[in-house]
Parts: C-alpha cells; structure tokens; sequence
C-alpha cells in the first residue's frame, strides 16, 4: 500500500517520518519524498494516528487524488534541482508531463486548484530557495550556482533573485550575515 | 548586428501587452519587444522581409479579425516562419484546446494567471528554457 504526505520536501522530512512510522510500529518497505510504500493496509486507527503523528512535523497525510497529484508535481520539481541539477532535461513542462503520464495543461491547472498559485511560480520560488542554500550553506559563487541550477546566465540568476526576494544575492549574502535574518521555511 | 531576442507579442488588448512587455524586460531587459494587436497586424509584420524575424512568438488566442489559432496555422503554413517557435497563451484551461495547439505546432500553451502580476512566473519559465537551450546548443 502506498500512502502519500503532503510537505516532505527534504532528508530531515524523511527522518520525520520514519520516526512517526517506527514510534507507531507500522512497517514500511520504502520513503520516499511525498510518499511511503507501507508492508501493509492501514486500519483506520492507525491512520488517524499516523495522521496525528505527520501533523506533528507539520506534514499532511493526504487522501485526496488531486492533492496527491500536486504533490507529486512538487517532488518532480524538487527532483529536478537537488537531483538532475546539471543534466539537460526536456523542456521542464514535457518532463513534468512524460514524469506524471498527464498533459501539463491538466497538471497545471490541478496545481493552481489545490494550491491557488501557479506551478511555474511553485518552479521559481523553490529555484531561488535552492539558490540561497547554494550560497549559504555551500558558499558557492554565484557564477557556480547559475552553471549548477541551469540557469541561462548570471545576470538572469540575479536578476530573477532580486525579484523573487526582493534583494540582489549580494545584498542577501549581507543579510544573512545578520544573525537575526531567518530565511529557511524547512528547518 | 545585435544579438539581442527579439520577440513578437500578439495581442488585442493593450494592458496585456504592457504587463507582458513588462514581465519580459523583468527577466531581460535588452530583449526586444514587438506588438501587434491581432493576427493579421503580426502576419503583415512577420511576411515583411525588411526586419529581421522574431526568436519567440507570443500569440494570444481570442482576438479579432484572425484569431491566434488561424494565424498559428499561417505561421506554419510558411515556410520562412514555420521554424519560429510559437507560445500560446489564453484564459482558457482547456485540455483538447491544448493538445490540438500543440499538435498545430505551438511550442507551449500558457494559460493567462488572472492576477496580471502573475504573468512574470510563465514567461520567465519558458524564456529561461529557450534562452538556456539556446546557450548549449
């Protein structure tokens, strides 16, 4: 049986959730990002439980089919960055659709219903956050950053940053040496 | 000779085209922008071999005269303008809609967000796409 949560979005998402799957004693054969494959059926119980146990980390145990879909828009979107960051991909709208077997069209229009924003701008938020961890937590330059994430330039890197956040990656770099500035949303 | 995009918007209706032309210059702003405010307006334009074409054509699709589904068949019905890669862009959420564009030949079929700030999100998608397949090519 596969289950699937809503807000995994990295390792320490995965270690939540293992952690509520053990504490309940409900055996798994794999986690994966948005998704668990479990030994067994859930009993009713034990998914209210685990329900409340996701809750705790702030994730969601999900049910419904178009919310499951727009989850796994995100886990594709993420994936294209943390994990085929570098290789020359489809035309990100083809990759989504020939990943998930449904015209982007339909995909989009799911992800705008269940989230009441849009997947592209879902693509650039998440784009830009993976920048600001490239600068902070890896130091890389910006140059770097831009080559590692596909980016078409470096001007284009910070051009779409400054928009995104409001400041250019400079300016970010500044802020963060502040030890007041908070930026993570997964921490 | 510059090296600068040059794009072709095609649109009826002139806030659009501002916000369009102002999420394009958001993402580059040496890119070049054209307008024309139906079908017809962009075939004239695109058939005079006075300029040099566009890259990227964004074609909207409700507009009068010669809507963008026909002046999308025109474009590749030419053979100077065929190769030209085409955006379609509208309201509509229709699926088939979608599918039978794309099998016309659009490159990508855009749905207009409602809230007109929205429109940076897409353009700056598919122009980062265009721009980084060009760039490795």
């Amino acid at each position: 049986m596969i289950i699937y949560i809503k807000n995994m979005v990295c390792v320490r998402c995965k270690m939540a959730v293992q952690t509520v799957l053990e504490g309940l004693q409900i055996p798994y054969l794999g986690i994966e990002l948005g998704k668990v494959k479990l030994a067994e059926a859930l009993l009713p119980d034990k998914q209210q439980k685990l329900a409340e146990g996701l809750q705790h980390y702030q994730l969601e145990l999900m049910d419904n089919k178009k919310k499951i879909l727009t989850e796994q828009i995100k886990v594709v979107i993420i994936e294209i960055f943390e994990v085929r960051a570098n290789e020359i991909l489809l035309k990100f709208s083809d990759f989504l659709s020939q990943r998930l077997q449904y015209d982007y069209t339909y995909l989009a229009n799911t992800f705008s219903e269940t989230e009441g924003t849009t997947i592209e701008r879902f693509y650039i938020s998440y784009r830009i956050e993976r920048v600001k961890e490239l600068m902070v937590y890896e130091a890389l330059s910006i140059k770097e950053i831009s080559y590692r994430l596909n980016f078409s330039s470096v001007s284009h890197l910070s051009q779409q940053f400054k928009k995104v956040t409001g400041h250019t990656p400079a300016m970010f770099r500044k802020l963060c040496a502040s030890e007041d500035y908070v930026w993570r949303t997964c921490e | 000779m510059d090296n600068n995009l040059r794009l072709l918007i095609v649109d009826d209706d002139p806030d659009d085209r501002e916000f369009f032309i102002e999420a394009i210059k958001d993402v580059d702003e040496t890119i070049e922008c054209i307008t024309a405010s139906n079908g017809i307006q962009a075939l004239e334009w695109l058939r005079d071999t006075g300029h040099p074409l566009p890259d990227l054509i964004f074609l909207d699709i409700s507009m009068p005269l010669l809507n963008g589904r026909n002046c999308l068949a025109e474009i590749k019905k030419d053979q100077r303008l065929l190769t030209i890669p085409v955006i379609i862009y509208t309201t509509s959420k229709d699926i088939d809609e979608s599918r039978e564009l794309k099998k016309m030949g659009a490159l990508h079929f855009m749905t207009k967000p409602r809230d007109a700030e929205e429109i940076y999100y897409p353009v700056a998608v598919v122009l980062e796409e265009y721009l980084f397949s060009a760039r490795n090519k």
